[in-house]
């Protein structure tokens, strides 16, 4: 997945450099969540736009191609101009530096001459409960939590119509194994959320405002982050599933081979199929191996 | 003669043995040294080699089968120790008493070479789910209190064990904990299928207790689990909201992110090892529970039965699972438990050589 995204910013007690786009939010909304703190805000950018006309000494038989395109040549640069849009950033840094990313809030964005109630600043998540007293003092505003269901589902409904390539499916065996869904004509509802944090829940969403929670799990990302931490040396999230890129889960998993020699026909389970997750750990916890490590984050990430 | 059903799991290996207790007098004078070498070396122990045991509190006497009466003995081993178990049966020379040996589980397939090679026996190869349901049939139909439920598991005063009669059980779900997890939906006698599982089961449970504590069995790690306080290790639904999370019913002490505090250093500073003990036992059983509770939900089963070896000297477990079904569900589900734990799938084999006898 390493080449196909683009690396999220590092955070480690948030450099003032990582949070330099806030200076100029309209918009600030907080999602503060078990582990991880998520910052959307809109900023007005200013970019240079080139504008572009037909070469008026273009041969006059070269027709555009199928997508629309003509050469190179055939244009020529007018004019460029100054263009100011709105831009939609996000950044993702550990709850427990909730306190530094307020002070700086307070110090690069309420303080500009417009005026505080200009501000629009709303909070969601579990922490926003918690934190409306630290908020409160910071940043001199009333925060009311928004309901993290709502916002959730607003959030990924505002995405899936709007952005496109926002959704993807996963083809283990297709070349490439991306496959980027455009936002289309089809119903999007009832669909099945399941949001992974620390903990995880899954939801039937019915509508821009309708969900139900059907079901969790306390099996999350906080459980991978924190048996990763527990099991291996590795010093953070992102480290942990490079080491687990690295590692091979087989020999710390037990598979149904392991038990039977081969498949279990008689109901379907190949032999590679996991059995028994760690149900080889027990035996091998004496292993010194420089390795095991990333055996072990393999295994934990099935 | 002898009688024996073996069960070959991913961890454990359930052998179950019929002694006969009508023996005549005629008959001991007339009984095949062999035989009555196996039948005092099983009998007289309960310890074989360094590990394998026999559950005496188990024991089932005046046992009628195809005619004879007698004791089922319930031993049980480890797998690794597969390789030793066959040299024994070779020293005793099971194969001039019996050709063929049932068992199941996925031993029975792994290991049907060296049986045949080493000790010279056929392995008669039986599905380890047909016979879990049939074994589960005989006991309860043979054992009395074999079925039982926990009344007031939250309660440490007064909870206690209360037998449930089984006799009309249609339709149940079984739930077989062992290295990984089963689920069986029995619909009626005969009519059953696997519908669904989790990797997550009690291998994993010896597995990450090993590695994260340094214990070396599982009687190690259910007495620190004992000992431990999981609180310290789970980050809970009040850790994140400061309180109950009202919206969906999700009350501040349910857990939000098994070992969400690890990820922390000064967490990690503060926890022993019974803490990660007893949180990975609460960690897999809530799941498995969990998994449980939506299985039977689907399949419009309110009758749940837990089984399996890794209920096995784990009331901790047991509790949990009956507190969590019942509290979930809001009272419309039952946990239930069978004394005979892991041995099912061996009394199975045992019934189905005595079927072929007839």
């Amino acid at each position: 997945m390493a080449e196909y995204y683009a690396k999220s910013l590092e955070l480690s007690g948030i450099p003032a450099l990582t949070l330099t786009n806030l200076k100029h939010a309209e918009r600030i909304a907080f999602d503060i969540g078990g582990s991880l703190t998520k910052l959307a805000f809109f900023s007005k950018i200013s970019h240079k736009r080139a504008l572009y006309t037909i070469n008026p000494n273009t041969k006059s038989n070269e027709k555009p191609d199928a997508l629309n395109h003509v050469s190179h040549d055939s244009y020529v640069s007018n004019c460029e101009t100054e263009e100011e849009g709105w831009r939609l950033h996000f950044i993702n840094f550990e709850t427990k530096y909730i306190e530094s990313c307020l002070d700086f809030v307070k110090q690069n964005v309420m303080g500009r001459s417009t005026d505080v109630n200009g501000k629009i600043i709303k909070a969601t998540g579990g922490g926003a409960h918690k934190y409306k007293q630290l908020i409160n003092e910071k940043l001199g505003v009333e925060i009311s939590k928004e309901d993290e269901i709502q916002c959730l589902i607003k959030g990924c409904n505002f995405l899936l119509k709007n952005i496109p390539d926002e959704a993807f499916i996963y083809e283990k065996h297709s070349n490439p194994p991306y496959k980027f869904q455009s936002p289309s004509n089809q119903p999007l509802f009832p669909y099945l959320l399941v949001n992974i944090g620390s903990g995880v829940s899954m939801m039937k969403v019915i509508s821009d405002t309708e969900v139900e929670r059907i079901g969790g799990t306390s099996l999350g990302g906080g459980s991978f982050w924190g048996l990763g931490s527990l099991l291996t040396k590795a010093k953070g999230f992102d480290e942990l599933l490079e080491l687990a890129e690295k590692g091979d889960h087989r020999l710390v998993d037990m598979l149904v081979k392991d038990i039977y020699g081969g498949s279990y026909d008689l109901i379907g389970l190949p032999g590679d199929i996991i059995a028994s997750s760690f149900g080889k750990a027990a035996r091998s916890a004496s292993d010194t191996s420089t390795h095991l490590h990333e055996r072990i984050k393999k295994g934990k990430l099935s | 003669m002898p009688w024996f059903g073996m069960d070959i799991g991913g961890t454990l290996a359930k052998l179950v043995y019929f002694e006969p207790t009508d023996v005549t007098p005629d008959e001991e004078e007339l009984e095949v040294e062999t035989l009555r070498t196996i039948r005092r070396y099983l009998t007289s122990n309960v310890a074989y080699g360094s590990d394998g045991v026999r559950d005496v509190h188990l024991e089932m006497k005046n046992v009628k089968l195809a005619g004879r009466v007698g004791t089922l003995h319930f031993i049980r081993f480890p797998t690794a120790s597969m390789k030793s178990f066959i040299e024994l049966a070779k020293e005793k020379k099971l194969a001039t008493l019996a050709d063929t040996i049932c068992a199941t589980g996925g031993g029975a397939y792994k290991f049907e070479e060296d049986f045949n090679k080493e000790v010279e026996l056929a392995l008669h190869k039986l599905d380890e789910l047909q016979m879990l349901i049939q074994g589960i049939n005989f006991i309860d139909d043979t054992y009395p209190s074999e079925c039982f439920y926990w009344a007031h598991p939250d309660d440490e005063e007064q909870c206690k064990k209360v037998p449930f009669d089984f006799s009309d059980p249609y339709p149940y779900l079984v739930v077989n904990i062992g290295s990984g997890v089963s689920i069986i939906a029995v619909k009626s006698q005969g009519d059953y299928a696997r519908v669904s599982g989790t990797s997550l089961g009690g291998g994993t449970f010896l597995g990450l207790c090993c590695l994260l504590t340094g214990c070396n069995t599982f009687e190690e790690a259910i007495e620190m689990a004992a000992q431990g306080d999981s609180k310290k290790v789970d980050k809970l639904v009040k850790d994140i909201y400061g309180g109950d999370y009202d919206k969906f019913n999700l009350p501040g002490h349910v857990v939000a992110s098994s070992f969400g505090h690890m990820m922390c250093e000064d967490h990690r500073k503060t926890v022993c090892k019974e803490d990660l003990a007893r949180s990975t036992l609460v960690t897999i059983t809530n799941n498995i529970g969990s998994i449980a509770r939506m299985t039977a939900l689907n399949h419009g089963i309110n009758k749940v039965v837990f089984v399996g070896n890794f209920l096995r000297v784990n009331p901790i477990a047991m509790k949990l699972l009956a507190y969590a079904m019942e509290y979930w569900s809001k009272g419309q589900l039952k946990a239930l438990f069978l004394e005979h734990e892991g041995h099912f799938g061996a009394v199975g084999c045992l019934i189905e050589l005595i079927k072929e006898k007839r």
